[in-house]
């Protein structure tokens, strides 16, 4: 049974996957509509969030250059509450993106917020955890190259 | 446990969604009211306690959702009622289906939103239906909050149609 309409915009759901055999990366929701076809892999997506509770903190993180860009914060309080979440899924090895646009529920943009100083060797570090891999993890890779700025808001979903 | 899992049926889905709405429920469990502002700062500090609370007590294997988009305090009179974005399920208070009917059909996006599913008209609803002479203008909301990130939220454009 796929993700219903109903628990998408009831849920600010955690997604992990691996992305081309390059990097994992989490994706925050914040209760947006995804793609049909990625909505039905909720067997692959419930699996790869409860193999994430296995993961260790033990990676340093950078935080995207570009975050007071793209959001606005009242204080550096609120911006380190904002990051928070994501520092934790960056230091257990994970590009993690947050949707950009929270307001609007098919809106499709996500940003990075933080990730790991070396995204390529935690690939291999993790390869005894194994995530399932979704069959269009290449199409999504192509939607961040193609974005001409990864830390930018990207159209993540796009040709899905 | 999920290489050998069965595909759920409808019975078993309704069930865990049950279950993580009722988790959610006591996530948001707020006892002592004493003023809105007091609950507004409370639901701020709520945020990052609600995030370990969800994650440890979960007994769902929908692990890839669990904590909800926001969450809102709604005040009227001495009542309060803090809920968090869902589906509106009836019962609902018919001045407040009045009102949703004006901006569009129930559980359908209008062109702003998909109307009944926000915190706001969660929590009033249950406040409606305790006074049914109360109109939802009169209720008072606390600022909506994401706990994932603890920011604050617009509220959107159906909402300040509804309860102005």
């Amino acid at each position: 049974m796929a993700f219903t309409i109903e628990e998408q915009l009831s849920f600010d759901m955690d997604l992990f996957f691996p992305i081309n055999g390059i990097c994992h990366v989490h994706i925050a929701t914040a209760g947006g509509i995804l793609p049909e076809k990625l909505m039905e892999l909720d067997n692959t997506l419930n699996y790869n969030a409860a193999q994430f509770k296995s993961y260790k903190q033990q990676f340093e993180y950078l935080i995207n250059p570009n975050l007071d860009e793209i959001k606005f914060f009242e204080s550096s309080y609120h911006r380190q509450l904002y990051i928070e979440d994501f520092v934790d899924k960056a230091r257990k090895g994970f590009v993690s993106f947050d949707k950009s646009n929270i307001y609007d529920p098919y809106d499709k943009s996500f940003h990075v917020v933080a990730y790991p100083r070396n995204s390529l060797k935690l690939f291999f570090t993790h390869q005894q955890i194994n995530l399932r891999t979704i069959p269009f993890s290449e199409t999504i890779y192509q939607n961040i190259i193609d974005s001409n700025n990864v830390l930018g808001k990207i159209n993540l979903f796009s040709n899905i | 446990m999920y290489e050998s899992q069965t595909p759920p049926t409808k019975n078993t889905y309704y069930l865990q969604m049950r279950n993580l709405q009722k988790l959610l429920r006591r996530a948001v469990l707020i006892k002592n009211f004493r003023n809105i502002k007091n609950l507004d700062r409370e639901l701020f500090l709520r945020c990052k306690p609600i995030k370990s609370f969800i994650r440890k007590n979960n007994i769902s294997d929908k692990e890839a959702m669990l904590l909800p988009p926001v969450i809102i305090g709604a005040v009227l009179g001495n009542k309060f009622k803090v809920d968090f974005t869902r589906y509106l399920k009836y019962p609902i208070a018919k001045k407040l289906e009045a009102k949703l009917n004006t901006i569009g059909k129930i559980g359908i996006n209008n062109g702003i939103n998909v109307v009944g599913k926000c915190a706001e008209v969660n929590s009033s609803n249950y406040l409606l239906l305790l006074k049914k002479k109360a109109e939802p203008s009169e209720i008072k909301f606390t600022r909506p909050y994401r706990p994932r990130t603890s920011e604050i939220i617009e509220t959107c454009q159906n909402c300040q149609k509804i309860f102005n």
